[in-house]
């Protein structure tokens, strides 16, 4: 299947992030299943996933062994994609480094524009603009109790 | 030998592999200006805004697997972003090659 920046009304999009790309694969009928070149090539994609809210935004994260990790976003099912103007980046001086992006996830309905990330170091990000700016959450980084979090994989 | 012109002249050449190539606009070279590999990191930032991410964590170092040779030497063992940079020089950016 070519490039699509659409898809019928009913198709199953199902979005598998690899280490080499981005693969979309779209069904009619949940038997046969197109499967796209992958986008993002290349990249090591962690987690990825559609927001219907606001148009079709696809949200990915990539998080490379060598240059770092990067959430992306995309309005026509990968053909193009757009970096934030502000990304997931901790702030210099904090003494954080952002390891990987874990988790995106659309907001409630009723907050067409929120989004969330989680990353290691274990933190929050919220974008209120779908993506285009994103902040710390900072209730969460300078919880008293912080520093008493069980570290995980991601210091939780 | 280099020409030691004015800082501020675009004359140091930065070669880019190609997962970074996107990012500058699908070139493999950009010419830059600056006195060391910092400004000439900073020089890259204001040229293609978010690249530096790709090159230097937050704490500002160069990140573990990017390596900055300034013609066959790595910066590592030389003054790492602190290094001088000469007018004429030329630079290459390398990831390491790592994996098993």
């Amino acid at each position: 299947m070519t490039d699509s920046t659409t898809y019928p009304q009913g198709t199953i999009v199902v979005l598998v992030g690899t280490k080499r790309g981005l693969f979309i694969l779209s069904s009619q009928d949940r038997t046969r299943w197109d499967i796209t070149p992958p986008t993002l090539r290349g990249s090591r994609i962690f987690h990825a996933i559609l927001d219907q809210r606001n148009g079709q935004r696809l949200f990915a994260a990539e998080n490379g062994d060598f240059f770092g990790s990067f959430l992306h976003y995309s309005d026509d099912f990968g053909v193009t994609w757009h970096k934030p103007q502000s990304g997931i980046q901790f702030p210099e001086g904090s003494g954080k480094k952002l390891t990987n992006i874990w988790v995106i996830e659309p907001g409630r309905a009723n907050e067409p524009g929120v989004v969330y990330a989680g990353v290691d170091p274990a933190s929050l990000w919220v974008s209120s603009d779908s993506g285009v700016t994103w902040e710390l959450n900072a209730a969460l980084a300078n919880h008293p109790t912080r520093e008493r979090w069980e570290p995980g994989a991601g210091g939780l | 030998m280099h020409d030691v012109s004015h800082p501020t002249t675009p004359s140091i050449q930065v070669s880019f592999p190609a997962a970074l190539r996107p990012r500058i606009g699908n070139r493999t070279t950009v010419m830059v200006a600056g006195g060391s590999i910092r400004e000439v990191i900073d020089a890259l930032e204001q040229a293609f805004p978010g690249l530096r991410f790709s090159l230097c964590s937050e704490d500002g170092k160069l990140r573990p697997y990017v390596n900055i040779f300034l013609e066959r030497e790595n910066i590592r063992y030389l003054q790492g972003l602190d290094t001088p940079v000469l007018a004429g020089a030329r630079l290459h950016i390398l990831p390491s090659v790592a994996g098993g």
